[in-house]
């Protein structure tokens, strides 16, 4: 079986002082975001439709790249057609996304987060009930953001451990130094409360939030922590980051898978069974059976919505 | 103070044993700076806070879990006295 290969650590050797991509993040960063943000709600997502329903026709390198990770997660011939319409679907779903995430902080400053689908919400408050906070762990998913924002705006705001490199290995090395730090910034103003993987205190900053009863968020499709667990997802072995159910365990918070679907426009959120880490011996063993319970949640979300996971071409 | 130098030696053994640091018997009194004794990772330091706490049956406080003060052996030791010290 394939191996996919760790995340996030390109070196800035070898690439240019400017890359077209630098450009094409200050456009989004500026002019995009300053535009979206005075059209109509109205035309500022059919903009963002247009634009994707563009972007996704020319995006070619990328598109043979996802299609080849398709090819391991969904092999059959028979599937072919399948992967075709992932391919494009995907793509269409991130540009929307980019737009949905400019539109975020003004759609909560004017009051205007619609109403969402809390399917299960009732395991979420039992959870939180036990008090000592609680573990949303979820996937990186197109509608992530949306349904942090929301859940937020639905009372339950949640702390995110956050890669603050999200972009590195996609910029030249001006972009590296300046546009990553307002995308960086930018980000945070979605997200809100937020832990930087790279911060020495993280650990010690969700056990204080736990504590507190508050909620910690993260994905456990990428693997940011040395507590590295491998397992078969997706038709590769896969490295997943089980730090966090190690942190869950030590502090006795009970994990609670999330899975989402949608965008900033229609959301559906699902909450799991919750796992609490009583039941278990050792932390070792909580973080293995609580992996391959969240590992399998979102290998069959996926499975269900392929052009919604974030991750098919960043591995 | 002087309860604190009565906790330090608990909690280098603690460290010792909690972090698997190889480091013989007569060695453990110069274990004051856990972070350069090794790489701490961020899941070890929040496994010395919880034994830490079971050891002395305190709770440490928001503001003390911190890597400089969970790190620094003898800074920590002073904050356990206080937690020993304050009423129930």
């Amino acid at each position: 079986m394939p191996k996919a290969e760790a995340f996030w650590g390109d070196s800035a050797r070898g690439r240019p002082l400017v890359g077209i991509k630098d450009l094409a993040w200050l456009v989004y960063l500026y002019p995009a975001r300053w535009l979206t943000n005075r059209l109509p709600l109205r035309a500022a997502y059919a903009l963002w439709d247009a634009l994707a329903w563009l972007g996704a026709a020319s995006l070619r390198a990328p598109r043979r790249k996802l299609l080849a990770r398709l090819q391991l997660a969904f092999p059959s011939p028979a599937e072919a057609p399948l992967r075709e319409k992932v391919a494009t679907q995907f793509f269409r779903n991130a540009i929307v996304r980019f737009g949905g995430d400019l539109l975020l902080p003004r759609l909560a400053r004017e009051g205007r987060l619609r109403q969402v689908d809390l399917i299960r919400l009732e395991r979420l408050t039992d959870a939180i009930g036990k008090g000592k906070g609680a573990v949303l762990v979820s996937g990186h998913f197109m509608a992530s953001r949306a349904a942090q924002h929301h859940l937020a705006a639905a009372g339950y705001p949640a702390t995110s451990i956050r890669n603050l490199a999200p972009l590195s290995g996609s910029m030249g090395r001006l972009g590296e130094r300046i546009v990553r730090r307002r995308y960086v910034e930018f980000l945070s103003e979605i997200i809100g409360s937020e832990i930087s993987v790279d911060d020495p205190n993280r650990s010690l900053k969700m056990m204080a939030r736990l504590r507190a009863g508050g909620l910690i968020n993260f994905h456990v499709d990428a693997a940011f922590s040395r507590a590295v667990v491998e397992r078969e997802f997706l038709g590769v072995t896969y490295p997943f980051g089980a730090g966090g159910f190690h942190l869950a365990w030590l502090v006795g918070a009970p994990v609670v898978p999330l899975t989402c679907l949608g965008n900033s426009r229609a959301l559906r959120i699902e909450f799991g069974e919750p796992m609490y880490p009583a039941d278990w011996p050792d932390r070792h063993a909580f973080a293995a059976a609580a992996l391959d319970r969240v590992a399998q949640i979102i290998e069959q979300q996926v499975r269900r919505a392929p052009a919604e996971w974030d991750l098919w071409i960043r591995w | 103070m002087a309860q604190g130098e009565t906790i330090l030696p608990r909690l280098q053994r603690l460290a010792a044993e909690v972090l698997e640091l190889d480091l013989p018997e007569h060695e453990l009194g110069t274990l004051t700076a856990l972070d350069e004794v090794m790489g701490l990772d961020s899941i070890a330091v929040a496994v010395f806070v919880v034994a830490v706490e079971k050891e002395f049956g305190i709770a440490l406080d928001g503001d003390e879990l911190t890597r400089e003060t969970i790190a620094n052996l003898p800074l920590l030791a002073e904050r356990v006295a206080h937690h020993l010290a304050a009423p129930c």
